[in-house]
């Protein structure tokens, strides 16, 4: 056994599978992140295509679970977005559905975690924000940007010298939307992956591997919980930030 | 029997329409994630403020020549936009509280 073998975050390492010329000087090679990537579009479509292609009035497990997901989704957006958000219900479905599955997929031995790595997690954020900003500005004009001022202000000259600076703290909080929605994501799958593969190591240390043994199997169920927790939130905080774009707050 | 019945349906569609209204005047807060979600949400939200203050400052430094002093200035707004979400966060978690309160009072 290698030195590097027992290094905690070789596992985030993307491979080159298919080394591809560059294209403007990016590197398009095909990665394992790639492949991953591929993979879980291809199990998430999979598992949606398979469970409603026999549409039975008495649903099966399969079809339950695609059916219960649905709901779920269902539910959350027309509570946090309301009915006219339920528009926008696709996207936010298609997110939550890949992410769910890039999770889960990761938590498999010997696979890769996409959602480790800041980059994906961010252009999904990134496309969330772009998007949920245009529709603000489409929904209302560049009424939108009263978003940025606070109610209650005072009047006078303090009031317009606070009202500047409010209206410079919103802007900051409204672009961090973005950065804590893919640090979130992203750090707590790392921070799973790596406490997984520090306790794995430790378990043939000695005859006391036993202990780090069951914390891994404890721990291992409760990263299957914030797989799917960190899931839902993504989807969550989607549908709240397109509920503030289309209703303004 | 035939009165009685009519008087309850009565009522009923009373009930109902005391109900819409009630619902029409104080609509319900969208529901905020609770407990662990919750928990979970809070700490890159802080993280996500100071982070992206203290990158466009650095930026707008290096192009405007004027470091380090714009860098400090954004950080810090950075920082308190950072922390005005996270008290709108909770301000809409206390009244979600409250809200459940008052339906297990009645």
């Amino acid at each position: 056994v290698t030195e590097e073998a027992h290094n905690p975050l070789e596992q985030f390492e993307a491979r080159k599978i298919l080394s591809l010329p560059d294209i403007f000087g990016y590197d398009i090679s095909f990665t394992s992140a790639s492949l991953f990537m591929g993979i879980t579009v291809l199990a998430a479509a999979l598992f949606i295509g398979v469970g409603t292609s026999r549409k039975q009035l008495v649903p099966g497990r399969l079809q339950c679970m695609v059916e219960m997901i649905y709901q779920f989704i269902m539910n959350m957006v027309k509570e946090n977005a309301g009915n006219e958000g339920v528009k926008y219900f696709p996207v936010i479905f298609s997110l939550f559905i890949f992410i769910l599955f890039a999770n889960l997929l990761g938590l498999v031995p010997y696979s890769f975690a996409v959602t480790s790595h800041i980059i994906v997690t961010f252009a999904f954020a990134a496309f969330v924000f772009v998007g949920v900003t245009s529709i603000g500005f489409y929904k209302h004009g560049l009424h939108f940007l009263h978003f940025f001022v606070p109610k209650g202000l005072p009047g006078g000259i303090g009031g317009v010298v606070l009202a500047i600076f409010m209206i410079v703290i919103e802007f900051f909080s409204y672009l961090a939307r973005p950065v804590s929605l893919s640090i979130r994501l992203a750090a707590n799958i790392t921070a799973g992956h790596t406490l997984l593969k520090i306790m794995a190591s430790f378990v043939g240390a000695s005859l006391f591997g036993v202990f780090p043994f069951i914390f891994l199997l404890v721990f291992t169920g409760f990263e299957l919980f914030v797989a799917c927790l960190q899931a839902y939130i993504f989807a969550l905080l989607c549908s709240i930030y397109l509920n503030d774009a289309l209703h303004m707050h | 029997v035939l009165p009685e019945k009519n008087e309850i349906s009565s009522l009923e569609r009373l009930d109902s329409e005391i109900n819409r209204m009630k619902a029409r005047l104080n609509p319900v807060p969208p529901k905020k994630p609770e407990g662990i979600a919750a928990a979970m949400q809070m700490g890159a939200e802080l993280l996500a403020g100071a982070f992206v203050g203290g990158i466009s400052g650095f930026y707008m430094d290096s192009w405007l020549g004027t470091s380090p002093f714009l860098f400090i200035l954004s950080f810090f707004l950075g920082c308190a936009g950072g922390f005005l979400t996270l008290m709108r966060e909770m301000d809409k978690k206390e009244i979600n509280e409250m809200n459940e309160t008052k339906d297990t009072a009645l």
